[in-house]
């Protein structure tokens, strides 16, 4: 069923009005957030790939079809055949009717982009475990693709070097490409952000920041399920496919706090962090805490401490203090506002940033002005790993180390089989790569 | 804390004078005593038939201790979800004093009540997924109400507490929750009828406040209503049963104002309360925009 022609021109220029709306209401501190393109009936379709088929993957892809009523999922990929056929059914149940992928645009293995990037998509959602993130970026970009790719952005130094390299040549090629660091996304945090770098607080003195939240799941070892599988069906608590949790998971505070650092990467870092509830029998070698010190040149710093602890209170809060005020950013209930010279509280609308920032994603690429992240998610990332490599050596380690890291994690090549288990950081002992 | 519990227990006590005789004539003859060991006694005037004692139970895998007392037996009003109101019949049973807490639901969740290498039984009742994050938003852990949890988790923990302790645990029907949450009350509110007085029993969006935001507190804080029962107003609005058997939210929340708090207010289970989970399919246990649900249970004689 072709939706009937329009006039793309009239369109376009219809639609970069709205874009054009969306960005001064965002300039203003406005509360109403990112303003998609109009969508209607008569939308041009857009050719959506899906890599990466587990809840969030699937999340995602629902998103964006929730976002943007032309996007339809033409082509999905996974590693594992069984986890790709739950997700389609998940998407046909959401969306009976639009969501129609037929087999031979179904792929599995660890091929299934290449086999994707080979059809008519337009755009690509990368889901996976953050280990291939570097790699698909690279991929996706290389053949032209609109990109959005879920936080983090790599697990090591290297990847994260890659996907530098990969955002500049994004920018050069005018292709949207958005992180799924998805507070960049939300109304309240937009809004309150957005008077932190305008003064708000004043000059910035120190941000501290919390994730502190419960242990993953783990899904149990079947008979006959070898490393690999089981590993990426567990993918946070292996170092190599999920970078720790203070990588994959507690990135989103580090990323506020390089929000309010105006992207401006420390100097240096030192940490604290182990596994402190984490048996040696758990399966895994993640820790399960940090504490980060992280220090500018002249003289700021931001604490973060995170963890994963069961039976213990748990917390999300930046607080952002300033010569002039203090801002509260509470994620989760959510509550924003400002004490000191100027007292401010938010009050609009949460809105969800989930769909919002596929929102904002497609009514770039249908007008052109382009969502990029890429200025600043390698460096939230890059903020997170080195944090990481503190804790583990126990030595501090300064901006430039982490970005010139030569360590990469994981296999050479990726197999269903075998897949040793890298031993569990002691700091003090461990060495920096 | 011992003091507070003794003084709690008093409290119970003294109320039990009350209760008894109206339990005791809606009591079946050769109810069987309760297994549990009580928490308080009850005055022993030798009654002529059996009478419902409070209880209390030491949550498995946990050393929090929830206690119940008995609600007598009556003829309650209800919506019947469609608008129209109808008078059922209710009780008797025991109703918890406060809401289920989270050192209480972290030990269903996380299975901190199996032994090394214990399986769970197949089919009876299924535990929650581990979240994400822990859903209790940064408000507090131990002694704090659960919450952000689904109709269908809050239904699993009472399958699950009666099946490790071999009473009958469930939520509570709309009906029962009211009258018992009124406990003789004609008023909006189980103290009567002015707002005011919610002040001294109720945690909402006027007193609730911690660093300058709605939040929950610890239960069993504010003054219970007639027959011992905490936080039935505020703190975790509570999941009841309606009479098509769908999820109600009753009693309001912390984030809620007075008028939110009326014993006759009533919130239907929501898609909207799980909107922005970010996963497909969306979890069915645990409620992404829902920081306000908990629940209580009861328990049949």
């Amino acid at each position: 069923m072709a939706p009937p022609p329009i006039d793309r021109r009239a369109f376009v220029v219809a639609s970069a009005a709205t874009a054009a709306t969306a960005l001064l209401n965002q300039r203003a501190g406005a509360q109403s957030g990112p303003t998609p393109a109009k969508v209607t009936a008569k939308m041009p379709p857009i050719r959506v790939g899906l890599l990466g088929c587990g809840g969030r993957g699937t999340g995602a892809a629902s998103d964006a079809m929730t976002a943007d009523s032309g996007v339809e999922i033409v082509a999905i990929g996974d590693v594992l055949e069984r986890r790709l056929e739950s997700s389609c059914e998940n998407l046909e149940k959401e969306f009976p009717g639009r969501f129609h992928v037929p087999a031979e645009r179904r792929f599995t293995g660890f091929d299934a982009l290449d086999k994707i990037l080979a059809t008519d998509v337009e755009v690509m959602l990368l889901a996976t475990p953050p280990h291939f993130r570097p790699a698909q970026i690279e991929a996706c970009v290389a053949a032209g693709k609109h990109t959005f790719a879920e936080k983090p952005m790599a697990v090591d130094g290297p990847g994260v070097r890659s996907v530098m390299e990969s955002s500049k040549k994004a920018r050069e090629k005018s292709l949207s490409l958005m992180s799924g660091f998805c507070w960049r996304s939300s109304l309240p945090e937009r809004a309150i952000y957005q008077r932190i770098l305008d003064g708000g607080v004043g000059k910035i003195r120190t941000v501290y920041a919390t994730y502190n939240a419960g242990p993953n799941a783990f899904v149990e070892r079947k008979p006959g399920m070898n490393d690999m599988e089981w590993q990426i069906l567990n993918w946070f608590h292996f170092l190599w496919l999920g970078g720790d949790h203070i990588v994959e998971q507690a990135c989103h505070s580090v990323d506020k706090i390089n929000w309010a650092m105006n992207n401006e990467p420390p100097a240096r870092c030192w940490s604290v962090g182990g596994r402190a509830q984490r048996s040696e029998q758990h399966p895994g070698n993640v820790f399960d805490h940090f504490g980060v010190t992280y220090e500018w040149d002249d003289g700021r710093r931001a604490f973060l401490q995170t963890r994963q602890w069961e039976n213990c209170p748990t917390d999300n809060t930046d607080y952002v203090y300033g010569e002039k005020g203090i801002a509260t950013i509470h994620g989760w209930t959510p509550y924003h506002a400002i004490q000191g010279e100027t007292p401010w509280e938010y009050d609009g609308p949460s809105g969800n940033m989930y769909v919002d920032e596929h929102k904002e994603f497609f009514a770039g690429i249908r007008s052109g002005k382009h969502r990029f992240d890429g200025d600043w998610m390698s460096n939230s990332t890059l903020m997170a790993i080195m944090g990481r490599m503190a804790a583990y050596t126990g030595q501090a380690i300064t901006w430039e180390q982490a970005l010139k890291s030569e360590e990469k994690l994981g296999p050479a090549t990726y197999a269903f089989g075998p897949v040793p288990v890298s031993a569990v950081p002691r700091p003090g002992h461990t060495k920096f790569a | 804390m011992s003091t507070k519990r003794a003084i709690t227990s008093v409290r119970i006590g003294a109320i039990l004078g009350l209760l008894s005789a109206a339990c005791a004539t809606a009591a079946r003859d050769g109810e069987p005593a309760p297994s549990a060991v009580p928490a308080v006694t009850a005055p022993a005037p030798a009654p002529p038939k059996p009478f419902l004692e409070p209880f209390a139970i030491l949550a498995p895998g946990s050393t929090a201790q929830l206690q119940f007392v008995p609600v007598p037996a009556s003829l309650v009003s209800v919506d019947m979800n469609t608008g129209d109101r109808r008078e059922v019949a209710v009780g008797p049973l025991f109703v918890a004093t406060t809401e289920v807490t989270w050192d209480m639901y972290d030990a269903f969740v996380f299975a901190l009540d199996r032994a090394e290498g214990e399986q769970d039984p197949p089919d009876a009742w299924a535990r929650p997924s581990k979240p994400y994050i822990l859903m209790d938003r940064g408000f507090g852990h131990a002694g704090y109400p659960v919450i952000s949890v689904s109709f269908r988790g809050a239904n699993e923990f009472a399958k699950w507490l009666s099946s490790k302790t071999g009473r009958h645990f469930r939520l509570p029907r709309e009906a029962e929750w009211e009258h018992a949450a009124r406990s003789g009350s004609a008023g909006a509110y189980a103290h009567g009828e002015d707002p005011a007085g919610l002040d001294a029993t109720a945690w909402f969006r006027a007193n609730s406040l911690t660093g300058g935001r709605p939040s929950t507190h610890a239960v069993g804080k504010k003054a219970a209503n007639a027959w011992g029962l905490f936080d039935v107003h505020g703190n975790a609005a509570e999941w009841t049963v309606a009479e098509d058997g769908t999820g109600v939210l009753r009693g309001g929340s912390f984030k809620d104002s007075a008028a939110k708090l009326s014993l006759s207010a009533r919130v239907p289970d929501d898609k909207a309360f799980n909107q922005t989970d970010p996963q497909l399919p969306k979890s069915v246990w645990w409620l992404a925009d829902g920081p306000f649900a908990g629940f209580r249970v009861v328990c049949d004689p």
